[in-house]
Parts: C-alpha cells; structure tokens; sequence
C-alpha cells in the first residue's frame, strides 16, 4: 500500500490561481479538511483508516458556490493539468472517490439552487443537495421526487446521477435514470453544457447518458433537473413466504411482466438470508421471503393488493400480512448489521448489486453465491429492484478471516473477483446502481467489450488532459487497489 | 484519557454519515468537515497522534452546537442504540483548552465567564427590568429561572410570562443565578461548568419553594439531565415554563381547547398566526407540542413554518452568544423571511430566542411574539 504523508504536497500555483477566483474560505489545504474527504463508505477504505494514517487524501478541498466557479476551477486543473475529484455526500462503496494522487477534491455540497416547475413536474436542483432534505422540500408542496436510497440521509442527487443510481421504491418511481430529465454538467475543459428539459426527444442521441453513471470521469455534473411526482394518498405492503427462491421469483416475474398491478417495493430474499426474519415472526422454516409495497390512490392500493395476492397464491405463496414489510420500511437505513463485522481487526462486509435478465438471474444468483461460498462466513442474498425484463441482485457478503486489517481488504477483494466472475459467466451485469468506481473497474472490458473501448475514446476526446477522476470506471488510469 | 470512547470512535469512522441529514451545522455550512462521523474520525487521529492537536482542530470542533440531532438520525438508533458523538467533541474541546491552545473565540469566552459566570455578559440590569414587571399576586411557592441567554437575546418572553403569572394571582421569586453551565460545559470549561452548576444548584435548594419554574428548554435539560449526571440534585420540581403555562390555562387533549374556565379570560384573535417550532432542545425533550396546544386556542387561523434545521442555531449553544453579530441575524431572519412572506401572516409566533430576535429586528417587531407574549396579548381578563 502507498502511503501518503499529510505535509502539503500540491502545486502552488494552482491554488493560487484557484485563490483569486474563489471566495478567500472557497479553498483548503488544511489537513482537518482534506482528512475529511478522504473516504467513502466502502469497508477496505475503513481498513485503510484501522490500519493507522490513511493513505490517500486530497491535496486541497474547494467549494464552489456557482456553476461558474466549477467552470474556472476546472479550467485552472486542466491547463495545470492536475487531477479533479468531485465529493458528494461521500457515501459511495466502490471506491469512486479515491485521491489515489493527491489533486483537488470538488465538493459539490454547496451547490444549492431549488426550482420547483410544478406545472411542469420536475424540480431543477443543485448538484449539492442532500437527498433526504430535497424529498422534505418537495414533500412540503406536497411533491415526492419517489427516490429513496438507502444512502439517502447523506448522499447527494448528483450522487445520484454519476452512479446511475436507484431507490428502494424503484418499481413505481423508477430507476434514476426514469427520473432524470436534465442536466447541466461541467466538462473537464470548462465548458458549461445543458442538456433539454423535453419529455423525449427524437434529436440525435441523448447526452444525459453520457454523464449518467460516469462517476465524474467526464465532467462535474453541477445541476439535475428531475421528474417529481404528487405525494401518494396511500402506502401499504403485504409480505409472503414461498417455499423456494424459485417459486417467488416465478411470482415476482408474472406480476411484473404481467404488467396488471403496478407494485411500489419488490423484495424477494432467498432461504438463506430469510433465516433471521422467519425465525422472529415463526414463519415457514426454510422458506424464502416476499415483501411487497404498494402507493398511490387508497382504491388504486387496494386493486393492485388483490392482483397482486392472487398471483402469490397460485404461485404457492402464503400470505403472512404487513408486519416484517414495516419493520423493513422502518429499518431499511440501517447499516450496522455490516459495519458490526467490518470494525472487527480481520472483518469486512459489504453488498454487491447486479443484474440480470429474467432467464440468466438464478443462474447468476447460484454461480455467485458457490463461487463466494469459500471464503465468506455470512452470505445475504436478495433481489430488490425488479422489471420487466429482469431483475437486479443484492449479495451482502462478510468476511471474518485472517489477524489484522490487511488480511481483512485480501479477504473481501478475493470475494469481490470470484464474485464478479462467476456474475460475468453467467451473463450478468456487473453492477446495478453503487456504480463501478475503483473497485469494479478490472471488469470493465467484460462487461462491454469494445464499448469499453468507446468510453475510453470518448474520454479522452472531453478530458485530453485527464484530469476528470481518472482512476473510475477504468477509463482513464490504473488503481492502486488490491 | 479517552478510552471509552473507543467503541463510538470506531463505529462513527465509517457510518454512512446518515445523520447529517439531522445536522444544523451542516445545513448551514455544507462542507464534509462538519459532519458529525467526520469530527470524530478527526479525534482518532488526533489520539493516535496522526496529526497535531492545533487551532484548525480546534475550529472544526466548535463547529458543533451540541444539539444532539445527529443521535436522533444515527443508524444505530434504529436498533434502539444510537451514537453520541457530542461528548466525545465536548471532551476533546476540554483537553485542547487544558493543552493551551485557544482559538479567539475560546479566549472571549474564557474572560466572560471569569467576569461575569456566563457567556453573555453583563445582564444584570435587564434581570432588574424583568423583575420590576413582578407586582402582584401571591407567591405560592414557586421560583421562576430565567436564564443569562434569554435575558440577553429575548428578554420580553419573561416579562410577559411575569405578567401572565401575576394576572393568574402567582407572583413568582425570581432567581438571581442566572445560568446552568451548560453551555459553559459544552465549549470545554468542565471544571468551571461544574464550579457554577454548583453554585445554582445550592443557591436553587436553599430557598424555601417547592416548585421551579424554567423558561428556556435548554435549561430545563440541563438541570433535570446534565445536573443528574454530574451528581447535583435539584430538590424541587423542575417545570419548563410551557409545561406550566398549559397545565394552568388549558385541558390537555387532541384539540388544544382551553380549560373551560379559562375560556372566558382568552380572546381568539382574528387572523393568520404561524408557529416556528425553533426549540430543537424541546424536541430533544420529546416536548414540542405543549406550545401548538398554548397557541393554537388563540387565534382564527393557525400554520406552521417549516421544520428547518437551520433554526436549531448553527452556532450555538457552545459558540452563538459570541457570534451573536447583526450579520448573523440578518441571514437567519432572511432565510425566515422568505417562507414567512408566503404565507402572508399577521403574527409569528416563535419558541426560539435567535430566530425572535432576528425577525423583531429585521422583519417586522410588531408582529413577532414569544409564546408567553401571545398568551398575554390574548388574556384579557385583567383582574380576576
């Protein structure tokens, strides 16, 4: 492992350029800020900080207020030629903000504009919004934007944008690529580009998509315009065992494809990770698990609750009532079941999220949990985010293996690999909405051949000096992880 | 000098952060430095002495207001143990002082509470005037603390509580001691913060009165809580002012009626009020509807402001009484004012001091009243 020394390491020059542009408390080198960035939420990061004085941090930390202080920062790095990483709520879990190099960490927290367009059912906001507090704003005109990711409370909703990221409500409000209607985004070169509020375009291809899960490779997304939608009248849920992952996945899938019921929350956990839940309420012993989420009118609930229930049914399904689905909705920000593993000396825990069309998921689901199997202690798995044609796969995986942190990072990276090949030769994707980062980015060149080859070219056609991030997404350098 | 912190020190070093969404510094400030689980990954380091216990340090770690929000939003709070990171901040500020190092601000703070025991100056005349609005009526026991904050930002809501209380036949002693040091504990003086609760606390014993009565809710937490945990009992029953307030004037159910034979002593006054629910430390309490249940009866028509975290006070309570400044009030009352404007009120009603003062100052000072001012405004009948 590289290590980093806290003294001041960076280029004079290009902080004092960033000086005169920038309010005088606008830039930091002070090492209490640049500490601060320096991580996100994934457990090797945590290794790095129980293994003593963190490895990798910024060389310095600014805050710009407008869309055109991003523009002159970025145009001062690009001609200096000094790397840029843009920090939101710091909540990602794939290694998407590490300052493997030092250079400049963009805090984007105070970029804060608000524009409701109620006629027009979007909101323009900010890159710099907290996302919970966006939805309490719009709840108070009585909006919901319908997004709620478990990392809501502190992730950004441009956060949002560079993961392609989703909510846990996703199958009603959709992924945040549904809800995304416009973006205003920094290029690495500091040109300032919008893209049209219009509902659909037929005008050649659609650039939101270049920035949507690019992860500040090609730019500094610096506002999003959204869908909102009226807040829902009624929330309800049902919950069913099945005796087999099988037989709820054939449930899941006719209600979905079926397209008679529009369900909210889909959750299906496999007899595995079911265990706990069964066991607390004394259901079926050995059974998988189905949460169901219902909103909208209190009549258009009750509709789709019948459908739904009539398509468990024949499916072999039992019905179990509302209770463990509302200790979900009310426990579902909570992460300390796998921190509790990723603070012991040799633990690490984390979920992994793929997907995979209807006719490849249980075959990904078996090759992945065989191929971690070996080297993982606890292994959850279940399928949260579901659609027409497939369905995604979340693998909560704990490693407790070895005497000290570093064999704590081997254990979980060798879990990553074998996990993601297995994921990859059973034809799935890699990842579903934490996005790539540094973490994923060996499999890149798996996952879209000469696509992979495309994105690199269209890197360095907007970032010739790579200095966007270049590590993510592998599209512009090596990282120096396992 | 730290070790039982070890556990919070691991748990907030890799959280998710989710509690900034609670945080009112962050609200307001906006950078990582201030997020809670940040400041205490700060404390690891300085513990295990990777960087130097400095002025910077010392800076991010005022940047907390000890409200305690960030436990109500920690994600171990779902299973029912939340963190607390406010001690730990609290006891770093203690040893960075103890070490020498102090910022401007701690110096000032330092010298106020050498000269005068609290963070806010010279407040003795105004004490003077509050207690010249005490005329009449019979003691019955009951000893009314008003604090050195509220007489220094907001010293018309005691005035009128006074009057209220004598209107009801009450005409409460009123203490001379003045603060709690809670406040003076939070910035890191323990010794000094301990030296003065103790002083209030015999100074409270010593007079012959059964029942105390509290006008701020920080300094009812701090005498019904903070005092049990450093040992100091208070041998009277401690009540917060809008307790008191509604357990006299009103029937306490769902639809805030007023006791019936109060009905006749209330006018309901015509118009449009809207209630600022400032008192983050009433809802640490769990005590924030008492005031919807005092206002709601008076008036035709009844909104609220938005719950803003901003209003929990980004500097205080450890740092605003220095930073008091008329820029500061300026950005909170504008901020007010915006949402305030849209609903075209005829009255505010706010049951924080800041925001009070801010919105007397640059909004409208007709307009806004304390809790105790509304009620006051409403009874009209004089002398029964």
């Amino acid at each position: 492992m590289k290590t980093k020394v806290y003294e001041n390491n960076y280029n004079e020059l290009v902080i004092e350029e960033m000086r005169k542009i920038l309010p005088q408390d606008a830039v930091s080198t002070k090492i209490v800020d640049r500490l601060a960035v320096c991580h996100g939420a994934f457990n090797v990061e945590y290794k790095w900080i129980q293994a003593g004085k963190y490895p990798y941090i910024p060389d310095v930390v600014v805050w710009p207020e407008t869309t055109e202080q991003v523009s002159e920062i970025l145009k001062i790095a690009n001609k200096n030629k000094t790397v840029v990483i843009p920090y939101g709520g710091g909540s990602g879990s794939v290694m998407g903000s590490v300052f493997f190099n030092g250079g400049i960490c963009l805090d984007t927290k105070k970029l804060t504009k608000f524009i409701l367009n109620a006629k027009g059912m979007s909101v323009t906001v900010g890159a710099g919004w907290n996302i919970s507090q966006l939805e309490d704003e719009l709840n108070r005109f009585g909006y919901t934007m319908g997004h709620f990711p478990q990392s809501m409370n502190s992730a950004t909703i441009a956060g949002s944008v560079a993961t392609s990221a989703i909510g846990t409500f996703s199958t009603k409000y959709g992924k945040f690529d549904d809800m995304l209607i416009a973006l205003e985004v920094v290029l690495p070169t500091g040109e300032i580009l919008f893209t049209k509020d219009a509902p659909k375009a037929s005008t050649g291809i659609n650039l939101n998509y270049l920035f949507l899960g690019s992860e500040g490779s090609y730019g500094i997304c610096t506002e999003v315009t959204a869908k909102i939608w009226h807040q829902p009248e009624a929330r309800k849920f049902s919950v069913y065992t099945f005796k087999t992952t099988h037989d709820g996945f054939e449930a899941v899938r006719k209600m979905v494809s079926l397209g008679q019921a529009t369900l909210a929350v889909v959750r299906l956990y496999d007899e595995y990770e079911s265990v706990f839940t069964i066991d607390a309420y004394k259901f079926e012993e050995g059974y998988a698990l189905l949460y169901l989420g219902f909103e909208g009118r209190k009549d258009q609930v009750d509709l789709e609750m019948k459908i739904s229930d009539e398509i468990c049914l024949a499916e072999g399904g039992i019905y179990k009532g509302d209770q463990a689905a509302k200790q979900w909705e009310r426990d579902r920000l909570d992460t300390s079941y796998g921190l509790g593993t990723t603070h012991l000396p040799n633990g690490a825990a984390e979920s992994l999220e793929i997907s995979a069309s209807w006719d490849k998921l249980e075959d990904v689901w078996l090759a992945m949990r065989n191929a971690i199997a070996p080297y993982a202690q606890i292994i959850h798995v279940h399928f949260s985010h579901m659609y027409h044609t497939g369905g995604n796969l979340y693998c909560i995986i704990h490693t407790i293996r070895g005497k000290d942190s570093e064999d704590a990072e081997k254990n979980f990276l060798k879990c990553v690999k074998k996990s993601l090949d297995a994921c990859v030769k059973a034809g799935g994707s890699i990842s579903h909405h934490h996005g790539v980062g540094t973490l994923k980015s060996k499999w890149m060149f798996d996952e879209h051949n000469n696509g992979f080859e495309i994105m690199k070219k269209i890197k360095r056609a907007i970032d010739p000096n790579n200095i966007m991030n270049p590590p993510v997404l592998g599209l512009g350098g090596e990282a120096n992880v396992g | 000098m730290l070790d039982k912190y070890k556990d919070l020190m691991e748990d907030c070093s890799m959280c998710n952060d989710q509690c900034v969404y609670g945080c009112p510094v962050f609200t307001i400030n906006r950078t990582t430095t201030v997020y809670p689980g940040r400041k205490v990954y700060l404390a690891r380091c300085i513990i295990k002495n990777e960087i130097e216990l400095d002025e910077n340090v010392q800076d991010v770690l005022y940047q907390c207001c000890s409200c305690g929000l960030c436990k109500t939003f920690c994600l171990y709070g779902i299973k029912g143990k939340p963190r607390d990171p406010v001690p730990l901040i609290q006891k770093i500020r203690h040893e960075i002082i103890k070490k020498g190092i102090k910022t401007d601000f701690v110096t000032e703070a330092e010298l106020r509470i050498k000269e005068f025991g609290n963070l806010y100056g010279d407040v003795s005349n105004i004490l003077e005037e509050v207690k010249a609005t005490n005329k009449s009526g019979k003691n019955g026991g009951i000893l009314y603390l008003v604090d050195a904050e509220m007489l220094a930002i907001s010293p018309e809501a005691p005035k009128a509580a006074i009057q209220l209380m004598n209107k009801k036949n009450i005409k409460p002693i009123i203490s001379d001691m003045l603060e709690t040091g809670y406040d003076i504990k939070a910035i890191g003086f323990f010794e000094e913060a301990v030296s003065i609760a103790k002083n209030t606390a015999d100074y409270l014993n010593n007079l012959s009165v059964s029942k105390l009565i509290v006008s701020s809710p920080k300094a009812f937490y701090a005498l019904t809580e903070w005092y049990k945990e450093i040992n100091i009992k208070i041998n009277k029953e401690v009540i917060l002012e809008t307790d008191f307030f509604r357990n006299l004037l009103i029937v306490h159910h769902n639809e805030y009626k007023l006791r019936p034979s109060d009905i006749q002593n209330f006018i309901k006054n015509e118009g449009l009020v809207v209630y600022h629910d400032g008192s983050f430390m009433a809802r640490y309490l769990k005590n924030f509807d008492t005031p919807r249940m005092l206002i709601k009866p008076l008036f035709t028509r009844y909104e609220e402001l938005r719950t803003s975290r901003e209003e929990a006070r980004p500097l205080a309570p450890a740092v605003y009484p220095l930073g008091l400044s008329d820029d500061y009030l300026e950005k909170l009352a504008n901020n007010r004012i915006v949402d305030i404007m849209e609903l075209k009120p005829d009255y505010v009603i706010t049951s924080d001091s800041l925001s009070y003062a801010a919105l007397k100052k640059y909004w409208d000072k007709d307009k806004v009243l304390s809790i105790p001012e509304a009620l006051l405004m409403s009874f009209v009948d004089m002398e029964k």
